[in-house]
């Protein structure tokens, strides 16, 4: 353990640096830092721009290491603002490099703050992120929590061992009667199931690269750790896998991120930095067998509520109904879907995939700008992870993004080795692992580890070989770079694109003896509407209200608070009141919200 | 609405004071008091506060300092303590090693009784300690965990503050339930100041209610064509926020009941969640300490009302292993007897829950899990034969009014009485008081602790009782021994949930061979056919579950002379060691 005088020093040693370096090209400190690094340089952005940065320590990992948010400030005591988390699996280098470009970005330009603040978490896994640089690299989500992954009599017992000491965990093939692998027909270094349907006959086991440490004849069943934070959010969460968690929020990063966001209702976007990428790879709107036409009432439901089960009901019936036999309820759409127990929605909302649609857009013409022309499939997002959760729980826009992907080759129609390819297989799409190895061989990466023979302790004659950990999404130093000044701008500009409320145009008439009719209309400037139609759906996000204040004021009709949300992109919505006002007195309407910098008018009421 | 926020406070100040004043003039009287009702053993005809609740864990481990310690998990949204009273015999094992019950109660902050049954088997194991045999070995077999009260912040201002016998159930994080943009704004308002929030109702003669003709003080709703007479307005309140509905953000809400981890499901989707698992700190600290005691294998929760023995699963679309509801068959078909009129059945029936305590305990902790749903309306009979029931919704009324003048000396209810409502003008107030409804008379509340503690006695002397012996030694020549061993279980409950195996919770149990090589192990699936499936891999150790009344069997072949160690070591039903010389 390093004493405190030490790290002061060191601190102080990174401090200096980091304002040697401020002047220089973003990429000065070379792109993946590792998580002591990341940590001293987010102290030291903090030290530098103290006006602008404040600094959130919101969790410990199970291996120690601080969870920091940095706060970006504009002055502004409320208002919108961005949420980005980077690295929640803890394999995504590029992903935290991103979010340290951003943070850099945000703080050297101009525009960055104006219209949103942000919120940065640049590493939200460091336990595994430091896997990434240490001295044998291997892929692993894994934070330091201990596991019994293989439900046995130890913990961690059986990890990987770089056997060929290349410093990478790869494979291992050992030929087997019993092997379901055989060599691909795409390329002699790729391993594909065999089919005994097409008569193919497997000859390979395949493993990952270690030995069977605990004699249980399973290789490599249950190394370090751990739970993966990217996949412990509460949507979809599932326990059967055993890196998920026991519970969504089991783990102290995910519960520190969802108390912090929770704690920031001004949070009205999030943006995933990983493996997934909802703009390259659009999200899809699902089916649903509910009818809101044509509803049916659970026998249990009837009973208690004296409505049929046998006959089918609109909603607005449904609402009404229920209204006149519960006055003292609040009975709307969403009590009834939830009374009808739906479940959870799973699919993205056709009104939100259409913004997904625009952003992508942009976001390919950026894309373009640093000669990416297209990306090879990008990870689905994941069940439990970060991104799912913030559209479907927090019901604000969620835009994930894997900063790279190796670019697809360019003629995917290219034959397959060998001449006995028929017609309709050559006509067929290279497999995305042929793909990755198209472009490691064209740009000469060394991104693959060829088979070589090896003396196994216990499985004899084996080869070791396969892709090379962070091949496939980890680009060089130098790629690295041009491939963040083209996106990092795209990210920052994201603030311009967040709900944007504001009051419109006022309209008073007297009516005569002290009573005004009072016309306002709200507005929201940006193309982005607010909530998101899932959050409309989830209700989650605070509503924005339009409060109405005046000492001798009498409200005729209309509320005092009254909600302007939902309000779609571009949008206004128009309020109205009947007050009655004898002693003239200023009336003044506050649109009141987290997600709204304070706006007010005074109405000047005078009889006329 | 500054204005209500004004008169609201004067007012309250005005109930208070009296009482402010009291306490200044009386404060050794009323300690004196205090101390008086809770002494060892503990007293069960009234109801213990928050406070005293306390002072009876520590009274407990006071008288019983060799078997008991309590400490505070964690604290509640408000900063109190949540105590646990845990029951331990040192002497006779260490905690981990012996199989855990939890028993906690009062989730909701209006169930008290559920309380007092945690408290009275506390009090039943503790005083008959070394009289009564079937306790005197629970204790000693057993670790309890007891946690009377969960919801501290609930139970403590049921009791302070006015409410119906349904208010006061959810945690003290404010929440904005009519989306208005304020949390907790439109509470309930005590506008009689009798300390209980009953009913408002207004004169209307188009209203669907009428005096019942039986009884002044009840109303029948009308027939069709018939002249009302009254409309009700609901709980006592005010329209505090001036949007024109009463009492629509109250205290909370998040319930308790629906914040845990396993399978939750956001606000939308279950009312009641919270934003996510566990928010706010006292539900977190309960279930962080619940993880760190593997050993737990029962779990009880006690909840008010119904008369109920629930068990998972929580929805519809969840099944449980058979092994499993065979045990809670022999517990719950058990307990349905020891007390009369509770229903044992899986919880999706009554309704389904996702989040709730006992699921998070059955398929998170790996204990077994009751929701015992105490008290029951039916038992506040006036009448002569109790063996018919009275169908009749009006008729059953006024048999609990008659209950009421006669059994509960007419303090259940208020009459109604006039009063001028801000908003509503002329009204009256009046209806059930917070200490009915769903909480049994004082005078009742013994048998019901008695009898809901009764089947706890009989969950925990149920836990798995394991025994390990080796039955065959048999020399095979050439220096090889077969050596048979058997685990076989004396009580209800499998050494480890069927549930827990299948989901791969935690490991199963383990039965080591030492000291000598093993040269093949396995289970014996046929003892009489001399049928053994081998394991391929590491053969001295083997993982099993030990079945309820049931036994495993091994077979180790064994090469060489010496001593052959055997020990068997599981997460919930402790260590057993054993050996033998070849």
């Amino acid at each position: 353990m390093m004493n405190p005088a030490r790290l002061m020093k060191s601190a102080v040693v990174v401090f200096i640096l980091t304002q040697l370096l401020s002047g220089l090209p973003v990429m000065a400190a070379g792109p993946y830092r590792t998580p002591a690094e990341v940590d001293a340089w987010t102290r030291a952005l903090a030290s530098k721009h103290s006006q602008k940065v404040k600094l959130h320590a919101i969790a410990t990992s199970p291996g120690g290491s601080a969870l920091r948010v940095i706060e970006i400030g504009n002055g502004e005591p409320a208002g919108p603002a961005i949420f980005v988390a980077a690295n929640f699996d803890g394999i995504t280098p590029l992903a935290t490099a991103g979010a340290i470009a951003l943070a850099e970005s945000i703080l050297d330009g101009d525009t960055g703050t104006s219209k949103a603040r942000w919120f940065i978490l640049p590493m939200g896994n460091p336990d595994a992120a430091q896997n990434f640089h240490a001295s044998v690299k291997r892929l692993s989500s894994a934070n330091g929590l201990p596991v019994n992954n293989d439900m046995d009599e130890q913990l961690d017992e059986d990890g990987n061992e770089d056997l060929n000491g290349d410093g990478f965990i790869t494979q291992m093939r050992v030929k087997a009667p019993d092997g379901e692998w055989r060599v691909s027909d795409e390329d002699p270094r790729l391993l594909v199931k065999a089919d005994a349907s097409k008569g193919e006959k497997g000859i390979y086991k395949l493993y990952t690269e270690g030995t069977d440490n605990d004699g249980d004849g399973q290789y490599n069943e249950d190394g370090p750790g751990g739970v993966n934070p990217g996949i412990n959010f509460p949507h979809e969460f599932s326990m059967k896998d055993k890196e998920a968690g026991l519970w969504p929020g089991s783990t102290p990063e995910t519960f520190g991120v969802m108390k912090f966001i929770y704690d920031h209702p001004e949070i009205v976007m999030t943006v995933t930095l990983g493996e997934s990428n909802l703009l390259a790879d659009l999200p899809q709107e699902g089916k649903t067998d509910f009818d809101p036409s044509r509803i049916r009432i659970p026998e249990r439901l009837a009973r208690s509520t004296g409505l049929s089960p046998t006959e089918t009901y609109t909603m607005e019936a449904l609402v009404s109904a229920l209204s006149a036999r519960y006055p003292d309820m609040m009975v709307d759409e969403n009590m009834i879907i939830s009374q009808l127990g739906l479940g959870p929605e799973k699919s993205f909302k056709k009104g939100d995939i259409t913004l997904y649609t625009e952003w992508s857009k942009s976001y390919k013409k950026a894309l373009e700008t640093a000669g990416i022309s297209s990306l090879m499939a990008p990870e689905k997002p994941r069940n439990g992870s970060f991104e799912l959760w913030s559209y479907f729980h927090l019901g604000v826009p969620s835009v994930a993004l894997s900063l790279w992907e190796p670019e697809a080759a360019k003629d995917t129609t290219a034959k397959a080795p060998g001449n006995g390819a028929r017609g309709a297989d050559a006509e067929k799409k290279p497999s995305a692992d042929k793909q990755l190895l198209d472009y490691l061989d064209t740009r000469q990466v060394k991104g693959f580890a060829d088979w070589k023979a090896f003396r196994h302790p216990q499985l004899g004659d084996v080869e070791i070989g396969g892709f090379i950990p962070y091949a496939a999404n980890t680009p060089s130093a130098e790629k690295a770079e041009s491939i963040l000044k083209s996106q990092i701008p795209w990210i920052a500009s994201m603030a311009s694109m967040v709900p944007d409320i504001t009051p419109g145009e006022l309209k008073v008439t007297s009516l005569g003896a002290g009573v005004y009719r009072i016309e306002w209309f709200v507005t929201n400037q940006s193309r982005t509407p607010w909530p998101t139609e899932m959050g409309v759906r989830n209700q989650q996000p605070a509503p924005v209200m339009a409060v109405l204040k005046g000492s001798d004021m009498t409200i005729l009709e209309g509320l005092a608070r009254t909600p302007v949300t939902p309000i779609g992109g571009n949008q206004s919505k128009k309020l109205t009141w009947l007050v009655k006002n004898d002693r003239n007195s200023p009336v003044t309407i506050e649109l009141e919200s987290p997600v709204v910098r304070k706006q007010s008018v005074t109405i000047p009421l005078s009889g006329n | 609405m500054r204005k209500t926020t004004y008169t609201k406070s004067i007012r309250i100040l005005r109930h208070l004071l009296p009482a402010l004043l009291l306490s200044l003039c009386l404060p050794a009287v009323a300690q004196t008091k205090a101390e008086s009702k809770v002494t060892v053993p503990l007293r069960f005809d009234f109801y213990y506060d928050y406070p005293e609740v306390n002072q009876a864990l520590e009274a407990l481990h006071k008288a019983y300092p060799a078997l008991t310690s309590i400490e505070s998990i964690g604290k509640s949204e408000e900063g109190r303590d949540i105590m646990v009273l845990t029951i331990h015999n040192p002497k006779t094992g260490d905690e981990l090693s012996k199989p855990g019950v939890w028993i906690d109660g009062n989730i909701h902050g209006n169930e008290i009784q559920a309380g007092e049954v945690c408290l009275y088997y506390a009090n039943m194991l503790l005083t008959k300690y070394g009289e009564n045999d079937r306790i005197t070995k629970t204790v000693d077999r057993n670790v309890h965990y007891i946690v009377p009260v969960i919801n501290v912040d609930g139970r403590a201002r049921f009791f302070s503050d006015a409410n119906t016998p349904s208010t006061n159930r959810t945690i003290r994080v404010p929440m904005d339930d009519d989306r208005d943009g304020l949390t907790d704004e439109d509470l309930y308002d005590d506008l009689d100041g009798d300390g209980h929030i009953t009913q408002m109702r207004i004169r209307d003669p188009f209203g669907q209610y009428k005096t019942d003709p039986e009884d002044d003080r009840l109303m029948v709703r009308v027939k069709p064509g018939e002249q009302g007479e009254w409309t009700l307005l609901g709980n006592e309140g005010l329209d505090n926020d001036g949007d024109g509905r009463v009492n629509e953000d109250v205290e909370g809400y998040i319930d308790p009941n629906r914040n845990w981890g396993y399978r939750w499901y956001p606000r939308y989707v279950e009312r009641g969640a919270g934003f996510y698992p566990f928010q706010g700190v006292g539900l977190k600290a309960i279930a962080e300490w619940m993880m760190k005691k593997p050993n737990i294998i029962m779990y009880f929760s006690f909840h008010n009302s119904g008369g109920m023995w629930l068990r998972g699963p929580a929805s519809k679309d969840e099944n449980l292993p058979p092994r499993d509801v065979q045990l809670y068959d022999y517990l719950g078909q058990n307990a349905e007897k020891m007390t009369p009129g509770y229903r044992y059945m899986p919880s999706w029936q009554l309704y389904p829950t996702y989040g709730d305590a006992g699921e998070f305990a059955y398929n998170i902790v790996g204990a077994y899990s009751f929701v015992g749903e105490l008290f029951m309306g039916s038992q506040e009979t006036y009448r002569k034969d109790i063996t018919k029931p009275v169908d009749d919704r009006d008729a059953s009324s006024r048999e609990r009014m008659k209950f009421n003048d006669h059994l509960g000396l007419g303090e259940m209810y208020r009459p109604w009485a006039k009063y001028t409502h801000p908003q509503y003008g002329e009204i009256e107030i009046g209806g059930w008081t917070k200490m009915t409804s769903r909480l049994p008379q004082p005078f009742m509340l013994t048998e019901l602790v008695h009898r809901n503690a009764s089947v706890i006695l009989l969950a925990a002397e149920n836990t798995p009782d394991i025994k390990l012996e080796v039955f065959d030694v048999k020399e095979l020549g050439r220096n090889l021994h077969r050596v048979r061993v058997r685990l076989s279980n004396q009580k209800a409950m499998p050494s480890m949930l069927a549930q827990s195996a299948a989901s791969k919770l935690h490991p199963q149990d383990q039965l080591k061979a030492s000291g000598v090589k093993i040269i093949a192990g396995g289970r014996i699936t046929n003892l009489l056919h001399d049928k053994v499936t081998y394991k391929e891999h590491k053969p001295e150790l083997q993982f099993l579950t030990v079945p309820g009344f049931g036994k495993e069997e091994f077979e180790f072949l064994v090469e060489g002379k010496g001593t052959l160690k055997l020990e068997y070591v599981s997460q919930k039903s402790g260590k057993r060691a054993a050996e033998v010389k070849l």
